[in-house]
């Protein structure tokens, strides 16, 4: 009996985890492999092990691909529990499934506490490799190459090197790779995944209809992913109709996809198909329910009954309802600029309207375009549609909202004339340039963490300059990236007559970036490398040279600033001016030099000190409000209106400011800009209502626009029946002779 | 018109007229309001100076506009008790009385205490004290932290209470009452440019600017400013510096009179066409925009009449 007992014991330990022991545990892997296929006799199979093992690491495996996630995680607590000797393993199948329920945090916890038991724990790796790869950070390739060494042979690392080989486009690398795994004839479900990422790799290569999808289907005609996992690398390089006729495929042959159904929803957002998108998203929610994307995108489309959608020629436009009337008119300056200027510079004409949706709140924007690999946290352009955050979404400080919308109007032009094939290094490259040369805030001004860069070597040859977006491998790469992208179209823009133009042309016929450059400037990328470093040595030698002085300079100046020593603080930041005459970033030595100057008196060295810094696109808002008034004071009323319109645009949402434009705009004659700034302060709901209608009034009488200069006249004297410069607009609009006077008075 | 309406408007004139006489011909004091300013314990040199600077800046206003104001710069608890029963003892009642306290405030849970020099006096023990004063209409205006709590103890006819705060958890040092303070010198506050700041446009502007300040700074609002009872018309503040001269006496009657139509036609303007009540606006308009003209004009004159020569004559 004991015997008998013993055996039985070993029998039941026997059902060990699939991954360790054979024998018995051959079911659950059996049940595996029929439900990789896609068979249905899969769900019987995982029910019978749910009846009949005792293993609790075994049944969180059955209830986790029966779908339920709850089940699961209990039966892998108790597994822990139960301290079994697998424990690394089972942490590390736990880690999975917190992978999908998308608890990512929870999920890396229990990779990393596998591998403290086992440092070498394939499964821990693994795990951590593919939660890295998903965020896009560049550890996740070393961890690879680490179970690679432990198991050269291993699937599941295969198609994941593989992939990271095709997100940075060695679509060679990963074919050689899944080529690797279907030699030796690996389990189904493995060569299923090779076989998604071999399509994945013929769509990169335009090499369609690729036989890798009909051979996925033949093994199992409900393989999503055969769909999904190109269409992945669609969404990150911004080719989102194709993403979406992918995925629309995949949920159709595989219904209860939800990642799948999820992305098409997000990115059916992206192409402004709001109703799809929702549609599908609802019903994502209904198999996933774990997954917050979804909940907060669907929140964010509710929360779109507050904002209005105004409809023009060349802009669409959708906006928080208390900003429509403020906003409207600058967004229309810039589209409008943009169709008669930018556009032409590319050779491209634009054909459709700009979609733009603004956001107040920055979590808002986040939620609306959460998925994409090296995003800027401004603001984001998927083809038409522009997403980015309003001027009240940050301080002025730390976001110059007009810029910004300048920079993601040039995308919807190198995405627009490309189809959305232009790299995503040249997309910013041309977006910064842009900024820089044409924007609002024209002004090439580098900050000391790019210049540092450069001094330490890390900026990128042009041909792997992607990288420095897509898999940043220090902390800042992907804003030197962005810099160093403008920085080369600068560079393409003066040396090269019509560069840009053709290189974006090259881009249009889906080459390469060394393509791109051999075909349109007619250099190799090597070439083209040593002549932009060169130039970058020419144009900021003397500031690279100096940085570390140049930055000495300026905390000394700062301090002597701080404690009022004008004369030092003036010397110290005329010295790191010499170095570096082009910065107006933070802490600029102009601004330094501006209030030194003004609290030695010299008012007039003041004005020209931040004249200066204004025209080299110097934005503080302080600074130039404050430079405004100058002018005006000192008579030169254009001037103080040139400065005054960029404090405007750059904190639209300040009625003082609109309202003293408005008064120097009338100063000068400018009256119809001068009405569009008063109705901006009346938009904004002022606290003195009577003093903006009577502006309003005052501005519509001085371009004869009688009647509704009256209706404003009479709203404000509702207000403040005794507000005498209304009272005299209104005499002046009805005078009176002493009879009428008379008449009145007889009638009190 | 008809002739009883025609009647009334004129015994309406009448009884203006008459009542101009009877309360002086300045404007820019406001018969029959008495105030009682108090200061509390700053706590920190900081909210000591900054506590000071706002009541003396409500002192020099108030002293403009009311007959009979007085500021304890360190209040103390007997000394709040024995001013308020003599305010009681000297306050008419057709005066006017204003109580504003300017300092910190704390709430157990139970009760709200001012947070004085020495003991604190409570919510309770100043709603006894002022209801000793017999006044057409009391003001009390508390600046502090946690004075919401006050709203329900303060609540009775003819007193309109100010609190910095909604409820007595909202226990953060506000920046209400640097606001209130400031909005009797800022035209931008006279809403109806009727050169006064009134307690309710003092009350809106200094709300106004709280409610920005916090979304300026992206932070959660831990203070919301109440009012609650009747609206508060007491006049705190005059801006410009001119009394008017008495000569003039008619004419501002007149404009009165006119403010009072504009005020009674504003009333009915719900139920009036657009296009009517504007017409008839603008008519009313007409007639104040002349008198105030003249009013000006007669104030110009009478002001070159009292000038003093420049200097003397010489041989």
């Amino acid at each position: 009996m004991k015997l008998l007992t013993i055996v039985s014991l070993l029998a039941v330990s026997s059902w060990a985890w699939g991954w360790a022991w054979g024998g018995e545990a051959a079911s659950i892997e059996r049940c595996h492999e029929l439900d990789d296929i896609g068979n249905a006799d899969a769900i019987g199979c995982y029910e019978t092990i749910l009846k009949d093992s005792l293993d609790e690491a075994v049944r969180a495996e059955g209830y986790w691909r029966l779908g339920d996630l709850n089940a699961a995680n209990s039966a892998f607590r108790n597994a822990i529990a139960n301290v079994p000797d697998d424990a690394a393993t089972v942490l590390a199948r736990w880690g999975r499934l917190y992978v999908q329920a998308h608890q990512f945090g929870d999920a890396e916890t229990l990779f990393k506490e596998a591998l403290s038991i086992e440092e070498d724990n394939i499964q821990g790796l693994l795990g951590l490799a593919e939660l890295y790869a998903q965020r896009f950070e560049s550890r996740s390739e070393g961890i690879l190459r680490r179970v690679l060494e432990l198991d050269p042979a291993l699937p599941e690392a295969l198609v994941l090197l593989a992939r990271l080989h095709l997100e940075v486009g060695d679509v060679e690398d990963a074919r050689a790779l899944l080529q690797e795994i279907l030699e030796v004839d690996p389990p189904l479900g493995a060569k299923l995944d090779a076989y998604a990422v071999l399509a994945a790799a013929d769509h990169i290569e335009n090499k369609l209809p690729t036989q890798w999808v009909t051979r996925a289907l033949e093994i199992n005609p409900a393989f999503g992913d055969a769909y999904a996992v190109p269409a992945h690398f669609y969404i990150i390089t911004r080719r989102y109709k194709e993403a979406v006729a992918l995925l629309e495929d995949g949920v159709r042959v595989e219904p209860r996809h939800w990642n799948a159904r999820t992305e098409l929803g997000l990115n059916l957002l992206r192409l402004n198909r709001f109703p799809d998108a929702r549609h599908h998203l609802e019903i994502a929610y209904t198999g996933d329910p774990f997954n917050a994307e979804i909940v907060n995108t669907l929140r964010l489309l509710d929360s779109l009954k507050y904002f209005d959608e105004l409809t023009f020629d060349d802009l669409i436009l959708r906006v928080h309802k208390e900003e429509t009337a403020v906003l409207t008119p600058y967004i229309r300056e810039l589209v409008k600029k943009t169709g008669e200027e930018m556009a032409g510079r590319y050779g491209f004409e634009l054909q459709r309207p700009v979609v733009l949706e603004l956001y107040q709140h920055h979590d808002d924007f986040a939620v609306r375009t959460a998925g994409l690999p090296g995003l800027g946290i401004l603001g984001a352009t998927f083809g038409d549609v522009i997403v980015m955050d309003g001027p009240s979404a940050k301080s002025s400080d730390e976001f110059d909202w007009y810029s910004a919308l300048w920079h993601e109007l040039a995308h919807v032009v190198t995405l627009n004339a490309t189809e959305n094939k232009v790299s995503r290094w040249f997309a910013e490259g041309v977006s910064v340039y842009e900024e820089w040369q044409h924007g609002p805030s024209a002004g090439l001004s580098l900050p000391m963490h790019f210049l540092q860069a450069t001094n330490d070597g890390l900026l990128l040859p042009i041909a792997e300059l992607d990288e420095g977006f897509i898999r940043p491998k220090y902390e800042n790469q992907i804003g030197v990236s962005y810099l160093q992208a403008g920085l080369v179209c600068n560079f393409i823009a003066d040396t090269f007559e019509d560069g840009l133009r053709d290189v974006l042309r090259a881009y249009a016929q889906g080459v390469t970036t060394t393509q791109a450059i051999e075909q349109a400037l007619q250099i190799s990328v090597d070439e083209f490398d040593e002549r932009f470093n060169a130039d970058l040595r020419t144009r900021f030698g003397t500031a690279l040279d100096g940085l570390d002085s140049f930055q000495e300079l300026g905390g000394q100046s700062r301090e002597a600033l701080g404690e009022e020593n004008w004369a030092e603080a003036l010397r110290t930041a005329d010295e790191a001016i010499a170095i570096y005459p082009a910065f107006i970033g933070d802490g600029s030595p102009y601004l330094v030099k501006a209030q030194a100057m003004g609290e030695l008196g010299d008012e007039a060295q003041e004005s020209v000190t931040l004249q200066h810094y204004w025209r080299l696109g110097g934005r503080n808002l302080g600074a130039m409000h404050s430079l405004a008034q100058m002018l005006a004071e000192q008579d030169q009323p254009s001037q103080a209106v040139a400065v005054q319109r960029t404090v405007v645009r750059a904190a639209p949402l300040v009625g003082e400011f609109h309202a003293e434009l408005g008064e120097q705009l009338r100063e000068i004659g400018l009256h119809e800009e001068a009405l569009q700034e008063f109705k901006a302060v009346l938009a904004l709901e002022p606290h003195d209502l009577a003093v903006a209608h009577y502006n309003v009034a005052a501005t519509l009488h001085e371009l004869d626009q009688g009647d509704e200069a009256k209706h404003e006249l009479l709203q404000s004297l509702e207000i403040a029946p005794r507000f005498k410069p209304a009272l005299a607009l209104l005499l002046e609009m009805h005078p009176q002779t002493d009879l009428d006077v008379e008449k009145q008075e007889t009638k009190q | 018109m008809g002739f009883a309406s025609f009647l009334g408007r004129c015994v309406v004139r009448g009884v203006i007229i008459l009542c101009v006489f009877a309360c002086g011909m300045s404007t820019a004091a406001v018969a029959g309001t008495r105030a009682l300013l108090v200061v509390g314990l700053g706590g920190t040199e900081e909210y000591a100076q900054e506590f000071q600077r706002d009541a003396e800046a409500l002192d020099g206003h108030m002293r403009a506009v009311a007959d009979d104001v007085v500021l304890l710069a360190s209040g103390e608890r007997e000394q709040v008790a024995s001013e308020l029963a003599a305010f009681a003892s000297r306050t008419d009642p057709d005066d006017s009385f204003v109580f504003i306290y300017v300092g910190h405030g704390s709430y157990d849970g139970e009760a709200f205490r001012f947070n004085v020099t020495g003991r604190d006096f409570t919510g309770v023990e100043l709603n006894q004290w002022l209801n000793k004063i017999d006044a057409k209409h009391q003001l009390v205006v508390v600046t502090g932290s946690s004075s919401g709590a006050l709203l329900e103890t303060m609540a009775r006819d003819k007193r309109t209470t100010i609190t910095a705060t909604r409820s007595g958890e909202q226990k953060n040092a506000t920046v209400f009452g640097r606001y209130f303070s400031a909005a009797l010198s800022d035209d931008s506050a006279d809403v109806n440019k009727d050169q006064r700041i009134s307690a309710s446009e003092a009350f809106d502007y200094a709300k106004s600017k709280v409610e920005g300040l916090y979304e300026e700074e992206n932070e959660m609002a831990t203070e919301h400013p109440q009012s609650q009872g009747p609206a508060p018309v007491i006049v705190l503040a005059q801006l410009g510096s001119k009394a008017l001269d008495p000569g003039l006496a008619d004419l501002i009657a007149q404009r009165e009179s006119f403010e009072l139509e504009i005020e009674q036609l504003k009333a009915k303007k719900s139920g009036l066409a657009s296009d009517e009540y504007f017409a008839q606006l603008q008519d009313l308009l007409l007639g104040l925009a002349a008198v105030e003209g003249r009013i000006d004009a007669g104030q110009i004159e009478a002001s070159n009449e009292t000038d003093a020569p420049n200097e003397a004559s010489e041989l």
